[in-house]
């Protein structure tokens, strides 16, 4: 076992990581359901609230979009660490010689999975019934791709930070991680609005880029090290 | 490295020490200067009443929790300065088991293997052993406390390479050939020169000697 590169011990220890949360996951549907249904059901409520008119949908179809988006996985994030924390897994997982970013890693990527990409594979359905140029349904699931991933990677540090907190924990992560999500909001709907008025959208999805990355890199640290407390702390 | 020799060493006996370390809950002092040496080959047993802190010192000593003050050291060397080191070697059994309630005995026990380099193919060998073979495709939550105690504690046959064993409350919920596979374990490791810190309201088997420290003694003395 020791044998094998220190790159392939982890990327393995991440399969098995990632095994484990979709196992998880798929036997409590809850859980990855509510997300996608609430991104339906709010987007769906638009037109039947503002009135059917294609001029109005289609100016506000990426603001509303990216919103409903962003609460969504916002609401459901703050049960990332729960179970983990309250069952002793989390305890577990800081006391192994494993890096606790790879765990951070693996459960954010399922999140993702189960959470991000459903709203990816519906989005362009709620396009149309939100009169959004077809030219921008493009442009719109690559900066919720995007999105999403840093979302997630983002609201994974609030919910670490606030898991030892009972009922309330919810309000708190949003009001500690919305900060930090409305650049992705700006970008994010500001290239499907650009993207809508026949406008490069380039720019806007490289910046989606950058902000990705730099969650990428400093994400899983922050969340490993919130974790170590909300252990030492429950 | 100073930790690399402390550690890999094996002409060193291992040995986790606690110096002085001070736990205070809100206002009330709960640890005071706690001194503790758990040598190789010997079993510590902590005592205490309900609430006297025997849960806290156990987590402190394996580094889930921070004490307030002093230290804990392993093989003379302090927790802080050789985490990783230390944690290879960690085996920890808390209050709380660390059993997914929607995983199945196995898919619990794989992953324990994973992070902690145990061997894999032993599983059903080891849950046999426990007589939870049958049961192990169920999703834990589905278990008695006494079984989803044994799917935590299969751990100890499935890590035998860890050498610092800090165990709180192992025999609880557990029947008395549980019980025995549980006192079976924890003595060949001692005899594989393993240290063993518990804490148990039941009598443990007359094979396992060691010091015993009380946690009801008079605090403020």
């Amino acid at each position: 076992m020791d044998s094998l590169p220190l790159s392939t011990g982890l990327l393995a220890l991440f399969r098995s990581l990632l095994t484990r949360e979709l196992a998880v996951a798929i036997r409590s549907p809850g859980q990855w359901l509510n997300p996608i249904l609430f991104f339906i059901i709010v987007i769906t409520l638009f037109p039947l609230g503002v009135g059917p008119g294609p001029n109005t949908l289609s100016i506000i179809a990426p603001g509303i979009i990216w919103v409903s988006a962003l609460l969504s996985v916002m609401l459901s994030l703050q049960s990332l660490f729960y179970d983990d924390l309250h069952n002793g897994s989390l305890e577990q997982f800081v006391l192994s010689a494993q890096p606790l970013s790879v765990v951070v890693l693996a459960k954010v990527f399922a999140w993702w999975i189960l959470g991000g990409l459903p709203l990816l594979l519906v989005s362009p359905l709620l396009a149309i019934l939100m009169h959004l140029p077809a030219s921008a349904i493009p442009v719109l699931v690559l900066s919720l791709l995007l999105g999403t991933l840093t979302l997630i990677l983002v609201g994974a540090i609030g919910a670490a930070l606030t898991a030892t907190v009972g009922n309330g924990g919810g309000i708190l992560m949003s009001l500690l991680v919305l900060p930090l999500t409305v650049p992705v909001l700006i970008f994010g709907s500001g290239a499907v609005q650009a993207a809508a008025l026949q406008m490069p959208a380039g720019g806007h999805l490289s910046l989606l880029v950058a902000l990705l990355a730099l969650a990428l890199s400093l994400a899983p640290v922050a969340t490993a090290a919130a974790l170590r407390v909300a252990v030492s702390a429950s | 490295m100073i930790t690399d020799q402390a550690t890999n060493n094996e002409a060193v006996p291992h040995c986790l020490e606690a110096v002085d370390v001070t736990v205070w809950r809100g206002e009330t002092l709960l640890l005071d200067r706690i001194k503790l040496h758990a040598k190789a080959g010997e079993v510590t047993q902590i005592a205490g009443a309900n609430g006297s802190g025997k849960t806290t010192l156990l987590r402190v000593l394996c580094g889930a929790a921070l004490a307030d003050e002093g230290e804990v050291h392993w093989c003379g060397v302090s927790l802080s300065k050789q985490r990783d080191i230390f944690n290879e070697q960690l085996l920890h059994i808390g209050h709380r088991p660390g059993v997914h309630a929607q995983l199945t005995a196995v898919e619990n026990l794989q992953l324990a293997c994973k992070m902690g380099n145990g061997v894999e193919s032993d599983i059903d060998s080891v849950l046999n052993a426990l007589a939870i073979l049958p049961i192990a495709d169920i999703p834990a939550g589905h278990l008695s406390a006494g079984q989803q105690r044994r799917v935590a504690l299969a751990r100890l046959a499935l890590l035998p390479h860890t050498r610092c064993w800090v165990l709180d409350e192992p025999l609880t919920a557990l029947d008395q050939q549980g019980r025995d596979w549980v006192a079976g374990q924890i003595q060949m490791h001692s005899e594989r020169g393993g240290v063993t810190v518990l804490t148990t309201h039941q009598p443990l088997s007359k094979n396992l000697s060691g010091p015993i420290y009380s946690l009801d003694a008079p605090i403020h003395g």
